[in-house]
């Protein structure tokens, strides 16, 4: 087991190697590409206060960054920077990468962290009750609703959602993280608690509708499967009560196939809260790569995000593949 | 027996779903015919007709087939009858809602004989014989809201019906955004759209204009009281944020926004004795009492002027001007037309000469309104100029020549009376079905074009993911092995990046790398990058297929009948894996123009100005769009969400009609 475990991360690291190289001469063959890392590296303010100093710091970065050696070495003096935690400056505000990407990052994990907890809160009952009631009037409905679910674009939901919360009922904020710094001064704790929530709850709803319709069809599909099994029928025969036949016994075993699935939806959500994110102006992950996109490029930051996007991958492969081993037993990896 | 093969089995199912497609047309109209049971079904018929049976018997699936043929028609089709030019700007008709009533003269109007009619972009006011005023129109998200003070807009044609609802008026000139009605008592009053800031105002009667005089010093004129002292108005002459007022006394004022029309015309305003005037783009031409025509301001008006209208035998009658030329009517029936022809205004039927009797009204000069009309002495009505949507083409009744007296037109609208105010006729632009965009581009066109994008887009990038999932899958599945490890450990990490960012960051990066690249570069690109990102799950399905089915009793009892094995792979291994395929390629093909359109919606997918469902919507990331001119995305997501629920129902049914397990969930 723990042999599997190290070779995943050695694998990890690998791929994530290779991602470093592909993207290292992805940047290296944009026009200008260069110029760019040589002003994101020095203070621009500079320029205006201090030109003669600019100059040197100018000339400095030209050095440290290797700009006219060969390839080969430019990149391992890049990779060794970056192995060190330093990803550079972002291009404008000349904050280090890493500094700059901490809060979106944080506030992306936060947001779906609740989306997490509403889909399962939603789509476990959702999905089992469906299973158990299979063809009636409820199942139908929900059938209908899932496939509209599924085909709906997050964006058109976004839209919708704005419509009716924002400019109609005007209830809830339609655009950004956050009241501002200076309302949030003369705020007390809870208040500044509930100010989070408040501009949390669109993006949350429009991520979780927009992942609702696959997880419960699935959840409902695997339930089927197993409701029709040998031991399921055995447990109803020895007079358990359906609760327990249900939750008990069929559940724990619509969990594994279930288990499979949410790799690819978590990644699914990071990396589809991006329009949402956009959208609803929330300061995350998926707006601070947008933004880092449209302005610039900001080739650091940019990097920076596809770096951890990959390594959320496959970490998140990885994670789900143990977990495997805790809702089924009888599976070994290695 | 002769070989079968793939080809034959997809002609197989064409044939079945023909017949079915016959057999259901008759159990529709001519009652059932006797069902087989399930016994006799499996022993007469292959496993794919079995299928393409059930598929057809889901009534829900075939409908999402006709719903998604439908739109597939609707956009292919439909874009090469509705062209949208992309580059087409008319800032009149922009954020225009959807609708055909630009010329739906109202009922009472027409039954009490139509007085007087003013033109504007989006609405017309008339009065009737008994002074009542009326308004109709579409409405327009003039953003009015946003400017509470901004005055009372006609442009939202539900107001403008408040505003006129106990007015009584004889005459009724319109702006651009605002109309002047000149009251009962001879006093104008005027109503309108201000959006800019205060420190202009086109829509109130100036009490204090400040009129510079012949020695450059400022006085202020009570144009209320000066109307009142010269008995009345002559002619109005509104304008972009812009009114003229020529007194009966021939004295003219001009008030409004002076940024809009930049000339300084106060001293050559003076002792003009001006009769009517009208606006270009760059100068204003004034019809004097001796018929003359004198221009201010530059311009092709104002640098080619006929030699016959600055002599003393001008004897001009009537004066209109658009955007960049000028008409007069003399008064032995003839016309005068001169300026920069941009839109053919100077190419009038020579045969008219001396017939012409009446010009149609003066009219805004904006940048759009590019067409003339005019009465002859036959009580027909001719129409020359710019021929965008129809504006010139008058009905044929009208053409041939009836009792026309009267013709407004303005912008694209236009209508005839006859002498007793009875309406003869309307033509030019009704409205826009799904209303216009920001730039006055008709959404319905943009609809059709950019669903064509779309959907190809879409067809094109599972293509590619198809091909590519079919190669790798296939490969891994048959040779196993070291090959097999390495293809699905290659699958998995392109797999397990997170999909979006990497597409928006490919998108974003090609294009820095390619900067010269044009729409169709980019959209190949798009392509190519859907494609590549997303053959995955569909390698790893086939891969299991064929693992499962190599494994299977009818492949080792072919083996053993020593049956070759292509023969295997062709006509046993292939046609399972088929059904995944197409299982696969269905659903992938609803999710691939979610992503399409997610992608330019974000600006990273089709780039504006050529249109796709997605990047139509971008404009909705302002509120005011999402709440005023909810046509604008509302339209594009409707077509869009129709589609992917119909592919998404198709992918399904076949999933049901293949595998009979999953018919029972």
């Amino acid at each position: 087991m723990s042999r599997y475990i190290v070779k995943r991360i050695l694998y990890i690291f690998f791929v994530a190697f290779i991602i470093t190289v592909i993207m290292f001469f992805l940047y290296k063959s944009i026009p200008g590409g260069d110029m760019a890392r040589v002003m994101a590296y020095v203070d621009q303010s500079l320029k205006q206060s201090d030109p003669d100093l600019y100059v040197l710091k100018m000339k400095e970065a030209v050095i440290e960054l290797g700009i006219g050696q060969p390839l080969i070495l430019q990149y391992f003096m890049w990779l060794k920077e970056t192995l060190q935690g330093n990803f550079g400056y972002t291009l404008y505000t000349h904050v280090k990468v890493l500094q700059y990407i901490k809060a979106p990052m944080l506030n992306t994990i936060k947001l779906n962290i609740f989306v997490l907890v509403c889909v399962f809160a939603i789509t476990f009952p959702l999905g089992i009750k469906t299973a158990v009631k299979k063809y009636s009037t409820f199942d139908n409905s929900v059938q209908v609703f899932t496939i509209i679910g599924m085909s709906l674009p997050s964006f058109f939901i976004a839209l919708i959602s704005i419509l009716v919360f924002s400019a109609w009922l005007g209830i809830l904020p339609s655009s950004g993280s956050n009241s501002g710094i200076i309302v949030r001064e003369t705020m007390t704790k809870f208040q500044i608690l509930l100010d989070d929530l408040k501009y949390m709850i669109l993006p949350v709803f429009v991520l979780t509708v927009s992942s609702l319709a696959g997880i419960t069809r699935y959840i409902r599909g695997t339930m089927i499967d197993i409701l029709t099994q040998d031991y399921i029928r055995t447990a109803r025969a020895k007079g358990l009560r359906e609760k327990v036949v249900i939750y008990s016994h069929a559940f724990r075993n619509a969990m594994i196939p279930v288990v499979t699935i949410m790799t690819g939806w978590l990644l699914g959500i990071f990396g589809g809260s991006t329009i949402t994110e956009t959208i609803f102006a929330w300061k995350g992950m998926g707006k601070t790569l947008y933004d880092a996109l449209m302005q610039g490029p900001d080739y650091a930051v940019i990097f920076a995000m596809n770096l951890f996007y990959t390594l959320l991958g496959l970490t998140g492969n990885l994670l789900l593949d143990l977990l495997y081993t805790v809702v089924d037993p009888r599976v070994k990896l290695g | 027996m002769k070989k079968r093969n793939l080809f034959q089995n997809i002609k197989e199912i064409l044939i079945v779903i023909g017949r079915a497609i016959k057999s259901a047309f008759r159990r529709t109209f001519f009652g059932t015919r006797k069902e087989m049971t399930l016994l006799e079904e499996e022993a007469v018929q292959s496993p794919l007709k079995v299928t393409a049976k059930k598929f057809i018997k889901n009534k829900l699936a075939i409908t999402g087939l006709v719903v998604f043929l439908s739109v597939i028609l609707f956009c292919f089709v439909g874009s090469i009858f509705v062209k949208a030019d992309i580059y087409y700007v008319n800032k009149t008709q922009a954020n225009t809602g959807p609708g055909f009533s630009l010329l739906s003269v109202p009922k009472e109007l027409q039954a009490n004989g139509i007085l007087d009619i003013a033109v504007a972009a989006t609405y017309s006011v008339g009065i009737d014989k008994q002074n009542n005023v009326y308004i109709w129109g579409i409405d327009i998200n003039d953003m009015a809201e946003a400017f509470p003070g901004g005055g009372a807009a006609p442009t939202d044609i539900k107001r403008g019906k408040e505003l006129v609802k106990d007015l009584k008026a004889t005459r009724v000139w319109s702006g651009n955004e605002h109309f002047i009605l000149e009251q009962m008592d001879g006093s104008l009053v005027s109503f309108g759209l201000v959006t800019e800031t205060i420190s202009f105002n086109h829509t109130t009667i100036p009490t204090n204009l400040a009129v510079k005089n012949a020695m450059g010093m400022t006085t202020y004129v009570n144009v209320v009281d000066a109307i009142a002292q010269d008995g009345g108005v002559l002619e109005v002459i509104g304008e972009n944020q812009v009114t003229m007022v020529i007194t009966k006394k021939n004295r003219v004022f001009m008030w409004g926004n002076t940024a809009k029309r930049p000339y300084n015309i106060a001293i050559a305003l003076k002792n003009l004795k001006a009769v009517s005037a009208g606006f270009s783009r760059e100068n204003i031409t004034f019809l004097l009492d001796s018929g003359k025509i004198k221009v201010v301001g530059t311009g092709s008006v104002a640098s080619n002027i006929p030699e016959v209208l600055l002599g003393d035998d001008a004897r001009g009658k009537q004066l209109i001007t658009t955007a960049g030329s000028a008409v007069v009517l003399r008064d032995d029936g003839t016309i005068v037309a001169w300026g920069d022809n941009l839109s053919k205004e100077l190419d009038f039927d020579p045969r008219i000469q001396g017939h012409v009797v009446k010009l149609s009204k003066a009219a805004v000069g904006s940048d759009n309104y590019q067409h003339f009309s005019a009465v002859l002495d036959d009580g027909s009505v001719y129409s020359w100029g710019s021929t965008t949507y129809g504006a010139i083409k008058v009905p044929k009744a009208l053409a041939n020549g009836t009792k026309a007296a009267h013709v407004y037109s303005s912008f694209f609208q236009n209508y005839a009376t006859d002498a007793d105010g009875k309406l003869l006729g309307t033509w030019g632009l009704k409205g826009h079905l799904f209303g216009t965009d920001e730039y006055g581009r008709d959404v319905f066109a943009r609809v059709i074009n950019g669903g064509r994008i779309s959907l190809t887009i879409g067809l094109i990038a599972v293509i590619i993911s198809t091909t590519i999932g079919i190669i790798i899958g296939g490969i891994s599945g048959f040779y196993g092995g070291k090959v097999d490890i390495l293809l699905m450990r290659f699958a998995e990490i392109v797999g397990s990046i997170p999909f979006f960012p990497l597409a928006m960051t490919l998108s974003a990066i090609l294009n820095q790398v390619n900067p010269n690249f044009d729409t169709t570069d980019r959209m190949i690109m798009i392509m190519v990058i859907l494609g590549v990102l997303s053959w995955t799950g569909l390698a790893a399905l086939i891969r299991a297929q064929i693992l499962s089915e190599r494994e299977k009793e009818f492949v080792v009892a072919a083996k053993a009948l020593g049956v070759r094995s292509r023969a295997i792979i062709f006509k046993h291994i292939i046609p399972n894996v088929l059904t995944i395929i197409i299982i696969n390629a269905t659903l992938s093909y609803a999710s691939s123009l979610l992503t399409e359109s997610g992608l330019s919606f974000l600006g990273f997918g089709v780039q504006l100005p050529a249109p796709s469902w997605g990047n139509m919507l971008s404009g909705a990331q302002e509120m005011d769009v999402i709440k005023s001119s909810w046509w604008r995305w509302v339209f594009p997501s409707i077509f869009l969400c129709i589609s992917t629920i119909s592919i998404n129902v198709i992918g399904d049914a076949i999933r049901d009609a293949v595998d009979p397990r999953s018919r029972e969930r």
